[in-house]
């Protein structure tokens, strides 16, 4: 049983040693707005304050796909916004963990499914972790982050284990 | 202005003690159903600004089922459910790698709807 005083601070950096272990690095986030009324955006933005400053974990907003292994998407993919989501999603670097963050990109949310509205990033990209709430506190969208990584490192396992045992079955 | 900085000054960072704090007790956050009693009056659903409260009756039984993927957490449900079946909790870390886990469903037989509607 560790004392509470050791437990907090596992705690603390619990979200740097997991990105340690998964990718071995620091982790980028590029947001996309997919037609959002900003209240996730703004919750996504407090991340990096002085309050709950996710920055000194070596997580950071990037500003180009380019650059980041993870999208963060908001909103509920609007028909005009459909096509930047695509073209960000291709241009992001592997892995492309996508986070779907809101009620708007879990499902659509209080806009639902029109004409005008995909209702939900699933639709048309896959995704990897869904972050309820509308919108969600920042600890929830940092719980969101370990669960992708959680997520990839399931992935990225079972794709190493698929391609051991295929090497395996071309030997014999 | 100065408060404000006053704030920030005062709460630190919190993720410097925490990863997780909790939220505070009046914070909306997940509802939840705390009994089997609905009577089937579909106030929950109408009221419902997302729809995220879906109602399926059978012959006997009554299933109500709630969407956190949708919901937007206001409230409005707990409010007008008669029976006070539905209760809004301060939990808020319902992120998940798995959509259907975010939905819950509560049955309810009908009984007494159902010899009232005899009695008719
Ligand atoms: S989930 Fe709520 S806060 Fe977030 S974009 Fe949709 S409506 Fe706005
Ligand atoms: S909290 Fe609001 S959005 Fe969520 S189920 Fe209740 S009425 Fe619907
Ligand atoms: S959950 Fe409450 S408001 Fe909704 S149908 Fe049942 S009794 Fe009525």
């Amino acid at each position: 049983m560790k004392s509470g005083k050791e437990q907090t601070t596992d705690l603390r950096w619990t979200l740097q040693k997991r990105m340690k272990e998964v990718l071995g690095r620091s982790l980028h986030i590029r947001h996309v707005d997919s037609g959002s009324c900003n209240g996730c955006d703004f919750e996504m933005n407090t991340l990096t304050n002085p309050i709950y400053d996710i920055q000194r974990f070596g997580v950071d907003f990037v500003a180009s796909p380019r650059h980041a292994d993870m999208l963060m998407v908001t909103g509920g993919v609007t028909r005009h916004l459909e096509e930047a989501l695509i073209k960000t999603y291709n241009a992001a670097s592997e892995p492309k963990m996508v986070v779907a963050i809101g009620a708007c990109a879990c499902s659509g949310g209080i806009f639902g499914r029109t004409y005008a509205n995909y209702g939900g990033v699933g639709h048309i990209v896959p995704v990897y972790v869904y972050v309820p709430g509308c919108p969600p506190r920042p600890e929830a969208i940092i719980e969101g982050i370990l669960l992708a990584l959680d997520r990839y490192e399931e992935l990225s396992r079972n794709r190493y284990e698929e391609l051991s045992r295929n090497k395996g079955e071309n030997r014999h | 202005m100065f408060d404000l900085i006053r704030k920030i000054w005062r709460t630190k960072t919190v993720t410097k003690t925490e990863l997780f704090t909790e939220a505070p007790e009046r914070f909306r956050g997940k509802p939840i159903f705390t009994s089997n009693e609905c009577t089937g009056c579909q106030a929950c659903t109408t009221s419902c600004p997302a729809g995220a409260i879906t109602l399926q009756q059978n012959d006997d039984t009554i299933t109500v089922s709630l969407s956190y993927t949708t919901c937007i957490f206001c409230g409005i449900c707990a409010e007008v459910c008669e029976t006070n079946i539905i209760e809004i909790t301060n939990e808020y870390r319902l992120a998940t790698k798995n959509k259907n886990e975010l939905t819950v469903s509560q049955q309810a037989t009908l009984a007494k709807l159902l010899t009232a509607r005899k009695e008719v």
